[in-house]
This record gives structure tokens, C-alpha cells and sequence, in this order.
């Protein structure tokens, strides 16, 4: 009956292009990165192979464990703050009867606005002087409560967390709502027979059947945050004094600016090794829950 | 058949792409990639020879429209009086071009034939590579060796390798309205820049606009105090490890730029400001005073300003007493230059003669400082019709005793990545004068040991 | 019943609301520094623009070449998402429907690997390689082909990620009908995976759109022709780092908007909600 589905022929038809587009562009370059890893080059001039002392000078670099933490606050944050965030939102969305084009719509806008403008836009609101957020805070709190948003080290992290919030919560949003709203009619409609209430039937009949959607929700944050660049790059750049400093910011700076290419793909590297681990780890706790049903 | 279809089509475009793939993938000895498109087959020899030459430059930007219409007016005028030659333009984002295409292009030995070039480190790299046309020959037949304010940027053991189109200096704008109405004058001393510093605050301005996001910007300010405190060689000495940071001057120094952070001269939160924002302080009557480069002189006569234009006066850094700089020197260079491919033909070579001949002379100089209101790299015989701001930036160049480059055209680009890191600490009033001097100390002898 | 559901509600729609708010602000402050000179911006950040003129949408237009930069733009970024989509969309269903257990995971963990590679470090590579391809003696840099083929690349692991949970998901039910009824595994593919999954599809084709059309670095390292540029480009005329045009800058941003919004609204109302509904009953 499933011969259909056990043609060979069909089978390598269908996944040939992706796999060969992957392997040109993709397997190709990250294996010449690698390769400069175990180097150490300018990127111009003749390199010198000095085997694995990028690897073990990463070792004891501090700036880039400082950036590692930063990349794991970044992961925390997104898992801890974001994604129930992202369910309680989804969730209402779904069980309000009027408005829910307008709420589904306005929720998906930042998602379609480039980083670049992001970065600009908050640059605008975090200002101390002119800043929105300090000036709605002088109006309802003592001066002193205003802050230095994006130059104080203490905040400057927290300060991109949110605007990347902003900015990519409306995705996981409708990934979210798409999978709630795919859930059969008939099924909500039993458990009410059976005198379920509406936040009852969220806690045993909703969550369970999004489990799929929340791995890939999962997955996504972690290895989206341990490589994130762009909002980092253009908020603060790192700074101030390397206190936003995450894996991928200094990667660039030390492969490009400091002009150490082989250094900077031995960062590459281990970036690339550390997120392995922690998609594994990953899915083998959701493999492990997935079992019970 | 619908099924048959969708097989071949995707089978024909994965073999295409593996196929086409591993041809390149095999042929790409280092230094081999790239010679297409410049290097076309020679044209038989013929009457007018047709010869194309590739320019790279990155004045994509809305601000520099001008500068790219004289370059523009330039090799249109070289394309006509040079028939068959022909200039293929290409700009791209300056950071794009920085930190990967040119570099990536030097790596394979296949950069494009004229491009825009930094004096300093990169340019280093790229003559020590081999692919740098040696640019001594040419400007002696032009005639033009001379002309140029400096060159040194741009010379590695005697040779020149590259050709600056214009040039910049480093002093204090400042906003004539607030001055006046304060009743400040220019400071001549170090004593007199607190001391109106100190009534500028008083006033509710700050005194200096900052925007420390980026450690350039903070660099500049930083780089004319240390200067004053211990003199340029000074900092080719550390580079030879004869000095060190955490000697005594150095850390006069970086205690004198601290004393302006602590006094809160500086405006609150500038280091999560991007560059643009410095400016706008200035233009917006926020900021009373701004060290920033003479490029900003462009905007500062802009309409931007508002009712302040004509406002914004120029003066440079006064002097400190007891510091072993030279107290009248300024920061000044040519570093923005052409660059030039070392692979051309004996055809592209004349037509490069003719780019450069048509491109650095007084006309298009003038043309450039008039319009674009960017420091000539060539002197200049007639300063008619100049904007005021631009008399008075020209006129404290003309009062230095001497100029010299910024610090990170001689340090190590790690040792620049650390005095931006360390410059920022004292900015934030994380870390003390000494702790960033032996942080940028141990930076500078682990970048002298790899020499 | 009804009544008390209707009066729960109405927290849920001031929540709702005071995030909409949130959201929203900053895209109308935009919106008004669009109609506001860059001196109004500098000087009154916050207010109410004093008139309502289009002189920035114009700057923006000509000074940017938006006409022609957006052109392009939806060649490449459409082009790329179908093509993308297509594969991902076959690949997907080939490793989650089709009975070849070991060969299924190996692939989807092979392609899970796309999500974990830092794109920074491979920019260098990338374009060395760029440079390198030749198809039927065409190189292939500096063609809108550099860029769909990559941009294509780069998106199928996030794309067969989410298209493949969805598929998996899809019961097995409605695939045996198929069988029954004579569909090959093309036809299967076609009839009945495809219109199934169109709810994740399109969802993928709105992010790997929105991606592909802010993509600013690659598309500045393998296009080299002023008549090929995308719009990024255009954008980034505004802002250079030594001084930011936000009137133009803002203007030029939400012309950039408009045609996503505008999409994803209309495959938002026409796609998505009919087919979820469409879906659950068959």
C-alpha cells in the first residue's frame, strides 16, 4: 500500500537540489573557515599554519568568555522572557472573537522592518537627553530614575534584549497562532462537553498539541541567540568597553579589524561547536518528553 | 509526465550546480580567481585600442553626491580625450568594501584596477601582499610629486603607493552664539579650556558634545590630549617597545582626558550615541563645543544648522604647560586615497597616467574644496570664494607648527582595538587612568612580540 | 455562557491593546518624522509634524533610486523565496512522509546544521567562491542569480525546519486516502501535502521574504552594477555613519514597508485563515 512513498528514485529527486545548493554554498565555505582556524593569517599576506594555538589562545581569552556569558544572557532571556511572552499573547489572541485580524496584523509589523532600522528607531527612544522612554519617566518619576540606556554596562545588554523582543516576538507570534487555530475544532469542542472550562482547556488541550511548534521555537532561540549579530552590531557595537560583546560581534571585529582572519574563524569554529552542543542537548530533552505520548 | 518533469528539472539544476562548482572549486590556486573581467584577452592591436579600466569607490552615501560627481566629470573627460578608454565605475558601502571585498579581492591577487584606499595599516598589508602599483615613476613624469601636502601616508620605504584626494584636521568646532553670549573667548591653554568649560556647564550646556559609541570618535579628542602630554614620537617608540604606556607622560596623558570625563564636560550617555548624534548636538544649540574632524564642516554650513549657520567657528587645541608635545602641532593627515592595481597591462597603465593626471590637480582640487568643502591634499595657489567655516579650518591648519597622523596609523590594529577599549572605560567611569595604561601596555607588547 | 464569556473578554482586549501600543509607537513616530524636515526632527524629536508634506517621500525616491532598487529587490527576494520554498517544501516532505527511516534523519540533521553556522565567518568564503562560478561560461558574480542562489541557501534550513514539525504533523489519514485514490508520491506532494501545509508555507515565505529583502552585506558584495543593486542600498544612502538623513531615512523606510505589510495582509486573509479552516475539515 505505501509503495508510493518507498520510491528511491522519488526520494533522491526530492532532496537533491536542496542538498546540492547546501553543499556549494554552504558546506563549501564553512569548510574553507575552518581550515583558516588552524592558521595564522591577516587575511592578505602569506598565512602561517601554527595548527590548534588559535584554539587554545581562545581558551584563556577573557573577552571572549565575557562574550559567551553575554550570548547565554541573551539565550536566557529570549527563553525565559519571550517565549511565555509569546504563548500568553498567542493564547489570547486566539480566544478573543473580534479584532483578531487587526491584533494578528499589528503583532506581525516590527517583524518586517529591517534591523538596521530597529537599531535606529530604539537608538532614538534610549536617548538620555531626548530619549521617549527618559522623558516619560521625568514626568512620572524623579530625574534620577532616567537612565543611560545604552551606555550604562548595566543596561545596555538589557536595553538590545528588549528592542530584539520588540522586533521578533511577532514572528514566534503567528508561528504560534497558526498552530493553535490548526487545532481540530472537534477536539475543543469535546472537551467542553466534557464541562472544560476556557483556561482549563488551554492547560490540558492547547499546550500539549503546540508541543511540536514549541521545539522549533526552542530551537530557533537557542542557536538564533548564540549567533545573533546584526542588533548587537549596529545598537552598540559591542560596547560600552566590551560590555554588549557578543560571540559573533568579536569574531568580526578580531577577523576584520585587528586583522586576524585565522583567529577570528577559530572563534567561528567554536561558536559552531558550542551551539552543536547545545541544539543536541536540546533535542534530546524534547526526544525524551515526546516518548510519553 | 508531471512527475517525470519535476525529476529532470530538479536533477539538471543539482548537477549544474555541482558540476559548476567543483570547475571552480578545482582551478582556484590562490591568486588565480579573479583575473576575469579585468583582464581580457588582448584586442589585436588596432587603431583605437579599447581598454577598460575598473574603479571601485564608495561615495554611495546621499552626503557625498558631490564628491562622487567630480569623479564622475573626470572620467568622463578622461574617457573623451582618450578614445577606446574605457572606466567601468562600481560603489559599494565603504565597511563592505574595508573589511571584506577588498580584502578578500587581495587575498585571491585580483583587486580592481583603481580603487579608494586608506593610508596606514591596510595599506601596509596590501604593498607587503605585492599588489600595489608603484605609483614613484608616474607622479615624477607628471610633475606632480611636489604638488601633494603629504605623501606620507601613502610612501613605504620611499615608494609611493597610493595618491590622497583630500585631507582632514582634528580641532575644536564651537558655537559663537553660546560663546558670545557667555562672554567666553578662545582658549589659548589648557587652564583657560577648563576654565570655560566650567562656565559652559554652569550655563546648562555641555561643553562637549560626545557621541562614544564608536571608539574612533573618542579616539580623537583622546590622541590630541596624549600628544600634547608626550610628543608623536613618543608613540613610535612604544611601537619599538622604547617607551611604554605606563610611563609617566602617557599617564599624564590619559589622567588629563580623565579629569574632562569626571568633570562632567562631557554630555551624559554618549556612549550609546552613534557618531551622527555628535553633530546634531552641536547644530542643535545643546553642546557648546565639539573635537571632532574637519569633515564635519559640511554638514556644520549645511541647512541642518538652522539659525546657526555662519554660527560654528573652528580654533585649535590650546596648549598644555609642561607637556613634552609640540603645543602647536595639529592633527592632520591625507589618508583617503586612490590606490592602484599592481597586475596592469602596458594600455591600462597609460590610462591610469591619464586618470591621475586629470583627477589630482589644482582645478579639480579647488573644485572639491569649494563644493565638497574637503581639505585639499595639493596645495592650493587660489582660496577665493571659500566658505568662512572653511577660511577658519584652513587657517588654523595654516597656524600649526607642525601635523602629524592619528595614533592608529602607527599602533598595531589590536593595540587600537584595546585604547578604544580603554578610552571607553574612562568615559563610563569603570577603570582609572593607571589600569587602562598597564591593560594597553600588555595589549601593545603581546602585538610587538608577533612582529 | 455566552454572556459571561463576553464579559471575560474585555481584559483580554486592553491587554491586547496596551501591547499593540507598544508595538506600534515607535512605527508612528516613524511614520511623522516621514513628513517632518530634518530640523524638526533635531529640534522637536517628538512632536506633531507642523504640515503634512511629501517633499521627503519625493527626496527619498529620486535620491535613492527606489523605483528601479525596488524592481530588482522583488525579482531577487521572490525568486528566491519560491525557489526555496519549492525545495524546502519537497525535501521536507520527502524526509517526513517517505519511508526511509535512517536516510530521513541523517538528512534533517545534516540541514539542521544551516541553523548553527555563524553567517559572519563565511562571508570571506563565500565570495571567493562567488567569484570562482562559472555557469556555461556566465560568471555567475555580479548577476541577481548570485544572490537567489544563495539567499535560497540560506534560508532552506530555517524553512525545511518549520515546514517539516508541520508536516510531520499532518495525520496520516488523509495521506492513505491519497494512496487509495492512485496519487503517486508527486501527486501526493502536489494534492494533498502541499495544500495542507499551506498555513506553515506561507508563514515561511513571509519570513524568508522579509529576510531576503533587507539583506544588505551580501547583496553589496556580489553586485557590482549600479543597474542590478537591491534596495538596501537605496536605504543605506541614508545613513552614513557621519550624519544620519532621518527625514529621507524615514520616508525611505516606510516605502520599503508598505509592499511587505501589504502581502502579508493579503496572504494573512486569503491563504492562512481559509486554509485552516479548509484543512480541519477535510
Amino acid at each position: 500500500m505505501n509503495k508510493a512513498l518507498k520510491n528511491p528514485i522519488t526520494y533522491i529527486a526530492f532532496i537533491i537540489p536542496t542538498l546540492a545548493l547546501y553543499a556549494v554554498f554552504f558546506v563549501y565555505p564553512v569548510i574553507v573557515s575552518f581550515y583558516y582556524g588552524f592558521f595564522q593569517w591577516d587575511g592578505i599576506t602569506d598565512k602561517m599554519f601554527i595548527g590548534i594555538d588559535n584554539f587554545t589562545r581562545l581558551w584563556e581569552d577573557e573577552v571572549f568568555r565575557k562574550a559567551l556569558v553575554n550570548n547565554f544572557y541573551f539565550m536566557a532571556f529570549s527563553l525565559i522572557v519571550n517565549i511565555p511572552l509569546v504563548f500568553l499573547i498567542s493564547i489570547i489572541i486566539s480566544k478573543v472573537r473580534r479584532m483578531r485580524d487587526f491584533y494578528k496584523s499589528s503583532v506581525f509589523v516590527p517583524v518586517v522592518i529591517s534591523t538596521a532600522t530597529v537599531a535606529i528607531l530604539f537608538g532614538v527612544l534610549y536617548n538620555y537627553d531626548s530619549g521617549m522612554i527618559n522623558q516619560f519617566i521625568r514626568l512620572v518619576a524623579p530625574e534620577a530614575w532616567a537612565r543611560e540606556w545604552l551606555s550604562d554596562p548595566k543596561l545596555a545588554m538589557l536595553s538590545i534584549l528588549i528592542a530584539n523582543a520588540w522586533q521578533n516576538i511577532g514572528f514566534f507570534i503567528v508561528l504560534c497562532l497558526a498552530a493553535i487555530l490548526n487545532i481540530p475544532k472537534e477536539i475543543v469542542e469535546a472537551s467542553k462537553i466534557d464541562g472544560v472550562n476556557g483556561w482549563q482547556e488551554t492547560w490540558a488541550i492547547t499546550l500539549p498539541l503546540v508541543r511540536p511548534v514549541l521545539f522549533v521555537m526552542l530551537l530557533l532561540t537557542v542557536s538564533g541567540t548564540m549567533k545573533v549579530l546584526d542588533i548587537v552590531q549596529i545598537m552598540t557595537n559591542g560596547g560600552p568597553f566590551q560590555s554588549t560583546e557578543v560571540m559573533s560581534t568579536y569574531m568580526l571585529k578580531v577577523g576584520f579589524r585587528s586583522m586576524e582572519l585565522g583567529y577570528g574563524s577559530a572563534i567561528g569554529v567554536a561558536m559552531f561547536m558550542i551551539i552543536l552542543v547545545l541544539t543536541g542537548l536540546l533535542q534530546r530533552i524534547t526526544k525524551r518528553e515526546e516518548v510519553q505520548y | 509526465m508531471k512527475k517525470s518533469f519535476t525529476l529532470i528539472a530538479a536533477l539538471m539544476v543539482s548537477i549544474l550546480l555541482v558540476v559548476s562548482a567543483c570547475g571552480s572549486n578545482s582551478s582556484e590556486p590562490p591568486g588565480s580567481t579573479g583575473a576575469e573581467g579585468t583582464d581580457k584577452p588582448a584586442a589585436p592591436a588596432e587603431e583605437a585600442k579599447e581598454v577598460s579600466l575598473s574603479l571601485r569607490h564608495t561615495q554611495i552615501k546621499e552626503t557625498s553626491k558631490t564628491r562622487l560627481k567630480i569623479l564622475e566629470d573626470v572620467v568622463a573627460k578622461t574617457q573623451e580625450e582618450n578614445k577606446g578608454l574605457t572606466f567601468k565605475l562600481e560603489g559599494i558601502d565603504e565597511i563592505v568594501n574595508r573589511d571584506q571585498k577588498l580584502k578578500a579581492e587581495m587575498a585571491a591577487g585580483n583587486p580592481p584596477d583603481i580603487f579608494e584606499v586608506f593610508g596606514g595599516a591596510d595599506l601596509k598589508l596590501y604593498v607587503k601582499a605585492g599588489h600595489m602599483l608603484d605609483l614613484t615613476p608616474i607622479i615624477d613624469e607628471l610633475g606632480i610629486k611636489d604638488k601633494f601636502a603629504s605623501l606620507s601616508e601613502f610612501t613605504i620605504d620611499g615608494k609611493v603607493y597610493g595618491l590622497p584626494f583630500g585631507g582632514y584636521s582634528e580641532a575644536i568646532f564651537y558655537n559663537k552664539k553660546i560663546f558670545s553670549e557667555l562672554g567666553l573667548s578662545i582658549p589659548a591653554t589648557w587652564e583657560q579650556l577648563l576654565d570655560i568649560s566650567e562656565k559652559i556647564k554652569a550655563a546648562g550646556y555641555t561643553p562637549f558634545g560626545l557621541a562614544a559609541k564608536d571608539a574612533w570618535v573618542n579616539g580623537m579628542m583622546w590622541n590630541t590630549v596624549m600628544e600634547r602630554n608626550v610628543g608623536m614620537d613618543a608613540l613610535d617608540k612604544v611601537v619599538t617597545g622604547e617607551a611604554k604606556w605606563t610611563d609617566e607622560n602617557f599617564i599624564k596623558g590619559f589622567t588629563a582626558y580623565a579629569d574632562l570625563v569626571n568633570k562632567d564636560y562631557f554630555t551624559k550617555g554618549a556612549l550609546g550615541l552613534a557618531y551622527a548624534d555628535q553633530g546634531a548636538q552641536l547644530l542643535s544649540g545643546k553642546a557648546a563645543m565639539v573635537f571632532t574632524g574637519s569633515w564635519d564642516a559640511n554638514r556644520f554650513t549645511s541647512d541642518e544648522a538652522g539659525e546657526l549657520k555662519g554660527q560654528i567657528g573652528y580654533f585649535a587645541f590650546p596648549s598644555i604647560a609642561g607637556g613634552a608635545g609640540d603645543q602647536s602641532s595639529i592633527n592632520a593627515s591625507y589618508s583617503n586615497g586612490f590606490g592602484f592595481s599592481a597586475n596592469l597591462s602596458e594600455d591600462q597603465l597609460a590610462g591610469v597616467k591619464k586618470f591621475i593626471a586629470n583627477f589630482f590637480n589644482e582645478e579639480i582640487q579647488k573644485r572639491t574644496l569649494v563644493e565638497d568643502k574637503l581639505l585639499p591634499s595639493m596645495k592650493l595657489s587660489d582660496l577665493s570664494g571659500v566658505d568662512p567655516l572653511i577660511s577658519e579650518v584652513l587657517t588654523v591648519m595654516a597656524n600649526a607648527s607642525t601635523s602629524w597622523p592619528a595614533f592608529d596609523s602607527i599602533t598595531q590594529p589590536a593595540v587600537t582595538a584595546e585604547i578604544g577599549v580603554g578610552i571607553q572605560e574612562l568615559i563610563g567611569k569603570v577603570s582609572t587612568p593607571d589600569k587602562v595604561a598597564a591593560k594597553i601596555q600588555a595589549a601593545q607588547e603581546t602585538a610587538n612580540a608577533a612582529q | 455562557m455566552t454572556a459571561r464569556l463576553r464579559n471575560g473578554q474585555w481584559w483580554m482586549h486592553l491587554f491586547l491593546l496596551g501591547y499593540v501600543v507598544v508595538l506600534l509607537f515607535p512605527l508612528v513616530w516613524l511614520f511623522l518624522s516621514s513628513f517632518k524636515t530634518n530640523r524638526e526632527i533635531t529640534a522637536n524629536t517628538w512632536g506633531l509634524p507642523t504640515s503634512f508634506s511629501f517633499d521627503n517621500y519625493i527626496a527619498a525616491w529620486e535620491t535613492a533610486n527606489i523605483g528601479k532598487y525596488a524592481l530588482n529587490s522583488a525579482y531577487v527576494t521572490i525568486a528566491a523565496c519560491v525557489l526555496t520554498l519549492l525545495f524546502a517544501a519537497m525535501t521536507s516532505f520527502a524526509i517526513s512522509r517517505m519511508k526511509f527511516k535512517r536516510s530521513n534523519k541523517a538528512v534533517y540533521q545534516f540541514i539542521l546544521l544551516g541553523l548553527i553556522v555563524p553567517p559572519g565567518a563565511l562571508f570571506i568564503p563565500l565570495y571567493r567562491l562567488i567569484q570562482g562560478i562559472e555557469v556555461f561560461g556566465h560568471p555567475l558574480y555580479d548577476t541577481h542569480w548570485s544572490l537567489i542562489l544563495v539567499y535560497c541557501t540560506y534560508a532552506l534550513p530555517i524553512t525545511v525546519f518549520i515546514i517539516y514539525a508541520f508536516m510531520l504533523s499532518i495525520p496520516n489519514e488523509l495521506e492513505e486516502a491519497g494512496i487509495i485514490d492512485g496519487l503517486g508520491a508527486s501527486g501526493l506532494f502536489f494534492r494533498v501535502i502541499v495544500p495542507i501545509s499551506l498555513p506553515a508555507l506561507v508563514t515561511v515565505f513571509i519570513l524568508n521574504f522579509i529576510g531576503n529583502w533587507n539583506e544588505y552585506i551580501l547583496s553589496q558584495l556580489f553586485i557590482t552594477s549600479e543597474s542590478l543593486k537591491t534596495l538596501p542600498t537605496g536605504m543605506a544612502t541614508f545613513n552614513d555613519g557621519y550624519r544620519t538623513n532621518f527625514a529621507s531615512l524615514s520616508a525611505a523606510v516606510i516605502i520599503s514597508i508598505v509592499p511587505v505589510l501589504a502581502i502579508y495582509v493579503f496572504l494573512q486573509r486569503q491563504i492562512i485563515e481559509g486554509m485552516t479552516a479548509g484543512s480541519v475539515k477535510g
